[in-house]
């Protein structure tokens, strides 16, 4: 397993969980799950400064920028223009090139609005971002992101937080064997066998956020995704036998009894 | 007999002196009132009243923003944070401190 390494535009990773930092019932708990899931990557998003209660906790104080990649999302945009600002000033704070583009198209299913998207994507590559995008399980859709020149794909699995787990396996298989880009699942991953399911099928990762962060124990499901997504993989490279409709025995005939 | 004939103070003489040091002290009325001149401007969407010639540097300062952990968006077009000295704010100025919070 040793050359076996997750590289994103040329930047490497030892983890193969990314995890958002959302929906946590505190800074410390937060903290705390991402430090067991042992993610590298952890997803944040760009919102205005509380000016009147400055005692509010930062999020910086709590994960380290230095040690932990932060991945600038663009959650809660509606449109490129939304999204292309929010990555801008992104960029600002501290030099984030490599971001999360996610361009919402329905405030109810929350599914990416794909032509915003491609926008987007386009743009954000000339002004030199590595962008990795959010997107349908539409692996014609995951082509025109890899020619916009995006930096990973990430197709859904489901809703972003509904936890159904990956609703459409082939399309993800489909776009796994069009692209040597970094897919990712992202959304819609409700426990922790969803995450090999997605590394079984070849994926480079997934992002969690809602699973670990609403699980009633956040750290074991961390720690759990973490378990996952490691075995997902190893089962992923070891080759798996081929389906057959009838059985065959697993102990030689030789020497009945 | 006219009783002005013969003085320096005549009364347009009077009325030009007056005239003048009214002048100067309407200009100095209105040099103090745009020292204290308070504006309006917005910062993350509330209206807030400052001091007139006020130095973006200054806001900041006076908001407690720690620096490095932000951006800063004056009308939608983003300030290098190394030239806020440099910008006086006017009147209706949109002003957007952002920073990282906890997201998916």
């Amino acid at each position: 397993m040793k050359k076996d390494k997750f590289i994103i535009s040329k930047k490497k990773f030892n983890s193969r969980l990314i995890v958002g930092t959302g929906k946590y019932k505190s800074m410390i708990e937060c903290a705390k799950a991402i430090k067991i899931s042992g993610a590298d990557i952890v997803t944040v998003a760009v919102r205005r400064v509380n000016i009147t209660d400055k005692k509010k906790p930062l999020l910086m104080d709590y994960i380290d920028p230095k040690k932990i990649t932060y991945l600038p999302n663009t959650a809660g945009c509606f449109n490129s223009d939304e999204a292309l600002r929010t990555l801008r000033l992104a960029r600002e704070i501290g030099g984030w090139k490599l971001v999360k583009l996610e361009v919402l198209g329905d405030k109810q299913n929350l599914f990416p609005e794909m032509i915003e998207t491609l926008k987007s994507t386009e743009i954000l590559t000339k002004e030199g971002f590595k962008v990795m995008v959010y997107c349908n399980d539409d692996p014609l859709m995951a082509k025109r992101l890899e020619s916009a020149g995006a930096s990973a794909i990430m197709p859904l699995a489901a809703p972003i937080g509904s936890g159904l787990g990956i609703l459409n396996k082939i399309n993800i298989q489909i776009i796994r064997n069009q692209t040597k880009l970094p897919l990712i699942i992202d959304a819609g991953l409700g426990q922790a066998s969803d995450a090999t399911i997605a590394m079984e099928l070849g994926c480079d990762g997934v992002l969690v956020n809602t699973a670990i962060a609403k699980a009633k124990k956040p750290f074991e499901m961390a720690k759990a995704f973490k378990n996952a997504v490691i075995a997902g993989r190893q089962s992923f490279l070891s080759g798996r036998i081929e389906k057959k409709v009838l059985g065959s025995a697993s102990s030689p005939k030789k020497g009945i009894i | 007999m006219d009783p002005y004939c013969d003085c320096s103070l005549s009364p347009n003489r009077l009325r030009f002196g007056q005239l003048i040091i009214i002048f100067l002290l309407f200009i100095k009325l209105l040099y103090m009132m745009k020292k204290k001149i308070k504006i309006k401007i917005r910062i993350n969407g509330k209206i807030d009243k400052i001091n007139g010639k006020t130095k973006l540097s200054e806001l900041v300062k006076n908001l407690k923003v720690p620096l490095k952990m932000v951006a800063i968006e004056l009308n939608k077009e983003i300030v290098d944070k190394k030239k806020l000295n440099k910008i006086i704010l006017q009147a209706n100025d949109k002003i957007e401190i952002v920073h990282f919070i906890g997201g998916g």
